[in-house]
């Protein structure tokens, strides 16, 4: 009997936990709650970004500038005016050859989008910028 | 005392030489169908504030002033002009697709908010460029309305 109940108090502090933790998980994201996840990144896409920019551009960089400025695995969830323009400028850095940043292809010139790579993002972004501007 | 006379005529030469070298400032142009100004209808207070603290960078209607005549000033004027019609060009408002136009007015409103523009130098050579609070919330506004606008 005491370890029926034992196991019913477990259960139960294990499932609030879980509830308090989808919720705390809610709240800390600002956006969720605000836009419908408009896009998914093609597994293809996903191969090239994570090869070629998520480096720095997710949680897991060190520059401040370049957290700041775009943010992979957010993007989705910005609200429609925010994913056009970073959708922008992605289009932008991959036209000027400005990214990935020259410094680094310099040292390491597996960093460096093939052309293949860079007409495949510049594609895919233009597209989805294109069906959010619909 | 011989040596300040000294570094100070080679001062003055070399400065007379650079006189001799190009400026390089990008043209101007007149006002056309694509500035933002003369086809949009942007409010007054809008145009006021753009042509106060950005058109000197972000447009073909720049006034230059008298140090960007001269060498070499020229030459940082010329570079920001250039720099700035490139990340953004009020006369050519007109030419941007709607992705361009989402793209710069929401870096108009990340830069004035977060006060990066109008650039720390041009505010020291022109302090009443400097946007106060409410011109940054009007700024904030109008971009904000853009974008609505456009994505409706
Ligand atoms: C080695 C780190 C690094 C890698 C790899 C990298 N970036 Fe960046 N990125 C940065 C930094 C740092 C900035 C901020 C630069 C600045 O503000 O001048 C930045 C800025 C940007 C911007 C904003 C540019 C602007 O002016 O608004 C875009 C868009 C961007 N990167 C896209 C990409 C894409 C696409 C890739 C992959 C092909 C990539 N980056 C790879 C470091 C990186
Ligand atoms: C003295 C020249 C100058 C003035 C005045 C100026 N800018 Fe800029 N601006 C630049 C330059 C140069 C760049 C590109 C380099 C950089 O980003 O710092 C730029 C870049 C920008 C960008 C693109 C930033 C990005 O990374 O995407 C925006 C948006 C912008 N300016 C808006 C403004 C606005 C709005 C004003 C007026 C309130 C203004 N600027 C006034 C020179 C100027």
């Amino acid at each position: 009997m005491a370890m029926k109940i034992m196991c019913i108090i477990i259960a139960a502090a294990g499932v609030s936990l879980l509830l308090l933790g989808v919720m705390a998980g809610k709240q800390n994201d600002p956006y969720t709650s605000l836009q419908e996840q408009a896009f998914t990144y093609p597994e293809n896409i996903k191969a090239i970004i994570d090869n070629k920019c998520y480096v720095c551009h997710s949680l897991k960089g060190e520059s401040e500038d370049a957290r700041d400025v775009l943010m992979w695995d957010d993007l989705p969830g910005l609200s429609k005016a925010r994913q056009i323009a970073s959708l922008d400028a992605v289009i932008e850095v991959l036209d000027n050859g400005m990214m990935p940043p020259q410094m680094v292809v310099k040292d390491n010139p597996d960093a460096q989008l093939t052309d293949e790579e860079r007409s495949l993002l510049r594609d895919w972004a233009e597209t989805a910028a294109d069906n959010l501007l619909k | 005392m011989k040596a300040v006379k000294i570094i100070s005529a080679v001062l003055i030469i070399i400065l007379i030489i650079l006189q001799f070298f190009p400026k390089r400032l990008p043209e101007n142009l007149p006002l056309g169908p694509s500035d933002l100004i003369s086809g949009e209808s942007v409010p007054g207070e809008v145009v006021e504030i753009l042509r106060n603290s950005c058109f000197d960078c972000h447009s073909n209607q720049v006034h230059y002033p008298w140090y960007s005549y001269v060498v070499p000033t020229a030459w940082l004027v010329g570079k920001d002009v250039r720099e700035g019609r490139g990340e953004l060009n009020f006369s050519e408002w007109g030419d941007y697709s709607l992705r361009n136009l989402i793209g710069r007015l929401d870096a108009i409103k990340e830069e004035v908010s977060s006060g990066a523009m109008p650039l720390p130098a041009y505010i020291f050579m022109h302090p009443k460029a400097k946007l106060d609070e409410e011109q940054v919330s009007i700024i904030v506004k109008w971009t904000d309305d853009y974008i609505e606008k456009i994505l409706e």
